[in-house]
């Protein structure tokens, strides 16, 4: 065991990555529970595919520097596009999403693709570049997730009640327009500062899967979030040891993105059979009583 | 034919034939749902290529455990559709990486999967684009009109003794076809565009069905065409250049309508002063929109 989950994390790259995915475990566990109550997941997807042409043109005109800038101007672009479009009658807000989504994925590839070393840089963008995590992109990980998570407590009530009661939300005099753009921009900000790291494919992953998890396994709120957060982290921590042991050892290169993700995708079976079996026992707890 | 006429051929057939069920697919609000096919179809044509296997075979085969799981976790009470969905969606993405990750040469094949080869189409992939095609016509011909019942009416759809499963299936089963033959020619992620934009487009511009048909067929022929010349005149990424078409004919047809139903809005206002003192703002037929809009799920 001490072979497997510790020792890999001696040598500083890895321990970074760990760091980086410990901490956006965490942070997409806790915002993951707002996108399972909003029901954003769709959304959600459509971002981590939007922010692509932002990474490419800000790369373009500004080197690495330009990633994070670009990513959120795109992002910020697709939260305003979104809101538009769906104001249009004849367009439900689903092909909205599949139309922009596409679209702006599509405009990163035409881009890209003039560029010689594309197949690398579409691969980066995809799967991100987890083992070379600079510190000072950890820093930047580490403010927006401090950001976030305030941003989640102050804004707790207005947001849980818009959620299971938006009219109820409305009559208590909050503001839904302006709460559905804060948690937009939130997601976006989780996405934006994670698709570096981890990938488009990890980032949607770690935003749904964990608060599914632990939806499955309580009812709870004050449970769901934090077992959510331990989720995310954990398989985060699983996911890239096991990648890494099964490279180094084994002679099978995995990538690591796609094995946290299955490692979350196994959790999220477990809990599936776990929260069954324990809802069997509370039945015949409560028929015995 | 050289490859560049195979890939316009290849184009407009795909184009054609994804025209053809994105009025279904936009009727039925299932943009999302084919987002999640299309990314789960990405492994099985993956575990195909390892096995060397057929790639149409695996990845059909695939994408049908998919519909299967996506039906099942979406009945468990506290799982809504669209988690469900996200969580398939994920899971498909990440095994067909992680599996083209344990062979050589991996970001050129993953860029191939995500974004499509469609200069690279044989006479193999023709036909069995073109059979898909024929395969769209042939449910469209046999059970559109069962289609359009269950769209608009899913409770008097089953009322009038008919199976909504059954037909669901159908439909279902369909998509996957035409998902199938567009995830090697335009991608795992660009191929929701053949199946959903062309749709998009036309709703902006008609309310009847055959006419949405008609308008989506020709804009997804139109832009698989004119989005390969431009690849090969440009040197751009075939997949990436006709999905960009289709959305600048979006974004235009959008700009158009709003426009013109402003411009009838106010005019309208300008006839009839007194009559009616609260126009409505958009759209010249709010019954028949109302109608499309309120389609079940």
């Amino acid at each position: 065991m001490y072979q497997i989950f510790i020792e890999p994390f001696t040598y500083p790259f890895m321990a970074r990555a760990l760091a980086e995915l410990l901490i956006l475990g965490v942070l997409a566990g806790t915002v993951g529970v707002l996108i399972l109550l909003r029901r954003l997941a769709f959304m959600t997807d459509a971002l981590t595919h939007t922010v692509f042409p932002g990474v490419v043109i800000g790369y373009l005109l500004s080197g690495e520097g330009g990633i994070f800038w670009g990513a959120l101007a795109a992002g910020a672009a697709t939260a305003v596009l979104l809101t538009l479009l769906t104001r249009h009658r004849a367009v439900t807000e689903d092909t909205a999403l599949a139309v922009i989504l596409t679209t702006f994925f599509a405009i990163g590839v035409v881009l890209v693709s003039r560029e010689s070393g594309y197949t690398t840089d579409l691969t980066a963008f995809l799967f991100g570049r987890i083992l070379t995590v600079t510190p000072q992109q950890l820093t930047q990980t580490l403010v927006i997730t401090v950001l976030v998570i305030a941003a989640l407590l102050v804004l707790r009530r207005p947001l849980l009640t818009r959620s299971f009661d938006p009219y109820g939300a409305q009559a208590a005099g909050y503001h839904i327009g302006l709460l559905d753009l804060t948690t937009n921009a939130i997601v976006a900000l989780v996405v934006v500062a994670s698709v570096r790291a981890v990938g488009t494919v990890l980032v949607i992953a770690l935003l749904i899967v964990p608060a599914a998890a632990a939806r499955a396994v309580s009812d709870r709120l004050a449970l769901i979030i934090p077992v959510a957060a331990a989720f995310g982290a954990l398989a985060g921590w699983a996911g890239l040891a096991i990648s890494y042991d099964a490279s180094l050892h084994h002679g099978l290169r995995l990538a690591s993105g796609g094995t946290v993700v299955l490692v979350l995708i196994a959790c999220y079976l477990g809990a599936l059979a776990a929260g069954t079996v324990r809802r069997r026992l509370l039945r015949t707890v409560v028929k015995a009583a | 034919m050289t490859a560049v006429d195979r890939a316009m051929l290849e184009a407009v057939l795909l184009g054609a034939a994804g025209g053809l069920i994105s009025v279904q697919i936009v009727l039925r609000r299932l943009p999302f749902f084919t987002l999640a096919m299309t990314h789960a179809t990405f492994p099985g044509v993956v575990l195909a290529a390892i096995a060397g296997v057929n790639l149409y075979l695996g990845g059909g085969l695939f994408g049908v455990l998919v519909v299967l799981g996506v039906l099942a976790l979406s009945r468990r009470p506290e799982q809504s559709m669209t988690t469900a969905i996200g969580i398939v969606l994920s899971a498909g993405f990440a095994l067909g990486v992680v599996l083209l990750s344990a062979r050589d040469g991996f970001s050129k094949d993953l860029t191939a999967y995500t974004v499509g080869q469609i200069l690279t189409v044989g006479n193999g992939d023709l036909i069995a684009v073109a059979t898909a095609g024929v395969l769209v016509a042939v449910l469209l011909g046999v059970a559109g009109r069962h289609l359009t019942f269950r769209a608009f009416d899913p409770g008097g759809y089953a009322a009038a003794g008919h199976r909504p499963a059954l037909i669901d299936l159908a439909l279902l089963l369909t998509v996957e076809a035409v998902i199938v033959v567009a995830v090697p020619a335009v991608g795992a992620i660009l191929a929701v565009a053949v199946l959903v934009a062309p749709a998009a487009i036309a709703r902006l511009l008609t309310h009847s069905i055959p006419a949405m048909t008609a308008i989506a067929v020709t804009a997804g022929a139109g832009s698989g065409l004119v989005g390969v010349q431009l690849s090969t005149h440009y040197d751009v990424a075939a997949g990436g250049s006709i999905t960009v078409t289709t959305g600048t004919v979006f974004a235009l047809c959008l700009l158009a309508t709003t426009a013109w139903n402003a411009s009838a809005a106010r005019r309208r206002l300008r006839r009839r002063p007194r009559r009616r003192p609260v126009p409505d703002p958009a759209g010249p037929s709010p019954s028949s929109d109302h109608a499309v809009m309120n389609e079940g799920g």
